[in-house]
């Protein structure tokens, strides 16, 4: 039952706390705080949800998103970000990223995606 | 400027090198003619002085000669060629004695002869009619008798005003021979001679009479003088007194017609008398006298010509001087007229009595009308610019009018100048309304650039802030939510982790306000129709103001479509109504209007104009307005992120924020914002 979520995000309290809650929960959570390690990451294995930062150094959320739905259409990326206005949110949105979680986010939400 | 400080000036001006050379000249030509003058003067004394000590020499080595000539003629006449003629006393006697004298004596120098007895009486004579009485006669001959040798009496007086001398040859038994000199025709004329021609010299022969010189001869300018005129011999002015005193000498002094003359004198040898050359002072100076005239006129002459040289070269130098002036005057008029400033003259009492074309220009009333005016109608001051001190200035920016009105900004340079005695205000005033202006622009833009400066850096900072918050706020609530997930349904509320969400809740709105001022809220970008906007917003604007305070909502008369987010410009409405509550705690009125707004940027713009009747702000609070976190409502009344909020959503929509306030009178807010460009139209 229990689903596979990639984080990619270099704030190593959100890669934490995710990781805690939805093991707590009963998914296997795969973290990465470098963008580059998190985008060969997702690209290795399949995940049902991978949740990426916009703001990171080295490859942004956005470069991730494009990169990552090119060579696997079918994964649903999820962007979270405390800048909601930032226009790599709308390049990833773009890029076909799911949707857009302004931090801070329910978890309930998160869990709403797995469970579509 | 005081007198004395004119003249001190008036004086350094002057040629003095010219003035020192016109001087010296003068004085050394005056000093010459008078030198020379005095000198001549001496020098001509003296040789007059020799002259007339000549004559007087010769006069006398004359009258001796004379005297002697006629003693010598005697010696030759003995009793015995008298007697041999026969007795005195025979009838032929005086026949032969009249012979005998017309032969000892042919060219009848004498007068008479006589033959006399020694008691004095008359036995012959020639002619027989004696021109004096014998009596006379006698008492001339007789105090002469007695020695061997011819004897001369003094010159005396006979009848008729003649003078005559005796010469007595004493003849032992007979009695004496007499011959009678007649003075005037033998002695005289000897007298009268002079060596040149001269129209006041003559020789005196004077003798002392008592306390008195007696005149023996015939004066030339007073006939019939001779034995009877005198003089003092105590009146050392007269020469003839010092003549009958002292030996010799020479003197000036005063003659018998009391005019001044100069005199020599000597004493005659052999007798009583002294010969005085004398002549007038006046004749003897005229040389003198024409050459001093001759002098004075050189000097005149030449001292006229070195003053007309002064005079000449002293105007020239000043005609000079002037036409510097001039052109100086005339280049400083060219100068003051066409000055690209306001040149204004004024009087002691204001009045304007001078003006440049460019003052005629700015101030609209053309010359002659600013000639009629004073400086007060001009500067709107209440009194004209007190004259100061010559030489000081000053310097003041104030406002002046134009004939129709209008003002402009000037900064007037004043400064007090002398003209004679007259004290003068001279006003240089530049039209400084485009240095205000761009002054004031650049105070402007100065002030706008440290605003933007002052938003970006505490826009840089809230986003900064609301960033680092909200990754520690992700994290919170997730492990509250897992908390309340482990929980039994509805344990959760009121406890300890419905506490953490709420908190969490609260600092996600502020986290939220900080973004939207930073300009992070993400938009939901649609057409918004503000007069629906408005209208929708009446109940919830209703609903936070409260019943106290009347709600005034003004759509435009046309539609008005914006591209942005309603919900958002909904919240900028209600955050504004909660100000507008705080502001009005006793009721009052809150209006909103939708005008239209001058176009901008080839768009159309609306101005969302909102108004309170509240306390108002002053000025130092409506500038720190829309800082985050600025309140007047002090701690715990307002969090102070409304306004900034709002802020932050008008500029993400590309607006901009007005704001006029004063305390006691309200508050508006303008808004303006771009309408959306397709809509513009409808």
């Amino acid at each position: 039952l229990g689903k596979r979520i990639l984080v990619i995000d270099d704030e190593a309290m959100i890669l934490d706390a995710i990781k805690i809650i939805f093991e707590d929960l009963g998914h296997t959570v795969e973290v990465r705080a470098n963008s580059q390690a998190g985008l060969e990451e997702g690209l290795r294995a399949d995940y049902d949800l991978v949740l990426v930062d916009i703001r990171m150094p080295g490859k942004n959320g956005a470069q991730i998103t494009e990169e990552l739905l090119k060579a696997k259409p079918d994964t649903r990326v999820l962007l979270i970000t405390a800048y909601p206005n930032d226009p790599l949110v709308g390049r990833a949105l773009a890029a076909g990223a799911h949707a857009l979680l302004k931090k801070p986010f329910e978890i309930a939400k998160v869990l709403d995606f797995l469970e579509k | 400027m005081k007198p004395a400080f004119r003249l001190r000036g008036w004086l350094r001006r002057l040629p003095w090198d010219i003035i020192l050379v016109y001087l010296v000249f003068n004085a050394m030509v005056g000093l010459f003619a008078s030198f020379s003058l005095e000198r001549l003067h001496r020098d001509m004394r003296n040789r007059n002085f020799d002259d007339l000590n000549s004559i007087a020499e010769l006069k006398s080595s004359q009258i001796s000669a004379w005297l002697e000539a006629l003693q010598l003629a005697a010696p030759r006449m003995t009793h015995d060629e008298i007697f041999a003629a026969g007795s005195p006393s025979s009838p032929g006697f005086n026949r032969s004695f009249e012979l005998y004298a017309r032969q000892i004596d042919p060219q009848r120098r004498f007068a008479a002869a006589a033959l006399m007895s020694p008691a004095g009486s008359l036995l012959a004579s020639v002619p027989r009619e004696l021109p004096l009485p014998p009596r006379a006669l006698a008492g001339q001959v007789l105090p002469l008798l007695g020695m061997p040798w011819p004897r001369l009496s003094d010159l005396f007086l006979g009848p008729g005003g003649r003078v005559f001398l005796v010469m007595v040859h004493s003849l032992p038994r007979v009695g004496a021979l007499a011959f009678l000199v007649d003075a005037r025709r033998e002695l005289f004329p000897l007298l009268r001679e002079w060596p040149t021609s001269s129209r006041s010299a003559e020789t005196l022969l004077v003798r002392q009479e008592g306390d008195r010189a007696l005149f023996l001869n015939d004066l030339r300018f007073q006939q019939g003088a001779a034995l009877s005129l005198t003089a003092p011999r105590d009146d050392l002015r007269r020469p003839a007194a010092q003549a009958v005193r002292r030996r010799n000498g020479v003197m000036e002094g005063l003659d018998y017609r009391e005019r001044r003359v100069l005199a020599a004198w000597r004493t005659v040898p052999g007798t009583t008398w002294s010969i005085v050359a004398k002549v007038d002072i006046a004749e003897v100076d005229r040389p003198l006298r024409e050459l001093t005239l001759y002098y004075l006129l050189m000097t005149i002459v030449l001292g006229l010509a070195s003053t007309l040289f002064l005079v000449l070269r002293l105007r020239q130098l000043v005609r000079h001087s002037l036409a510097e002036r001039e052109a100086l005057v005339s280049h400083y008029g060219y100068l003051a007229r066409y000055a690209n400033d306001i040149i204004l003259l004024l009087d002691a009492m204001g009045n304007i009595i001078e003006a440049n074309d460019r003052a005629a220009e700015l101030y609209g009333y053309g010359r002659a009308g600013l000639l009629s005016l004073d400086y007060r109608q001009l500067s709107g001051e209440p009194a004209n610019p007190k004259p100061l001190n010559p030489g000081e200035g000053l310097v003041v920016e104030s406002i002046h009018r134009r004939k129709d009105g209008t003002t402009f900004p000037v900064e007037a340079s004043i400064r007090s100048i002398r003209v004679g005695s007259q004290l003068y205000t001279q006003c240089i005033l530049r039209d400084i309304s485009e240095r205000k202006k761009a002054e004031e622009e650049k105070l402007r833009l100065e002030k706008q650039l440290q605003q933007v400066r002052r938003q970006e850096a505490i826009g840089q900072l809230a986003g900064g802030v609301a960033h680092d918050l909200n990754n520690a706020l992700t994290a919170i609530q997730g492990y509250g939510e897992l908390l309340k997930r482990k929980l039994p349904p509805g344990a959760s509320e009121s406890g300890p982790v419905g506490g953490i969400l709420k908190a969490v809740a609260r600092a996600t709105r502020i986290t939220d306000a900080l973004l939207a001022y930073s300009e992070q809220r993400r938009l939901a970008w649609k057409p918004v129709q503000l007069n629906a906007l408005l209208s929708s917003s009446r109940a919830t604007l209703q609903r936070i103001l409260g019943p106290e305070i009347e709600l005034d909502l003004k759509p435009h008369d046309g539609p008005l479509v914006l591209h942005g987010d309603g919900g958002l410009l909904l919240q900028v409405l209600s955050h504004l109504a909660e100000n507008a509550r705080r502001a009005m705690p006793q009721g009052g009125c809150f209006t909103v209007a939708l005008e239209a707004a001058p176009p901008q940027d080839n768009a159309d713009w609306t101005c969302l104009r909102v108004r309170d009747t509240g306390t108002g702000m002053a000025e130092g609070v409506q500038e720190r307005l829309f800082e985050p976190f600025f309140t007047t409502q002090g701690f715990g009344k307002g969090a102070g992120l409304g306004l900034p909020m709002i802020f932050g959503i008008v500029r993400q929509h590309g607006g901009r924020i007005a704001v006029q306030s004063e305390p006691g009178k309200g508050t508006e807010l303008r808004i303006f914002l771009p309408l959306a460009q397709a809509a513009s139209g409808v």
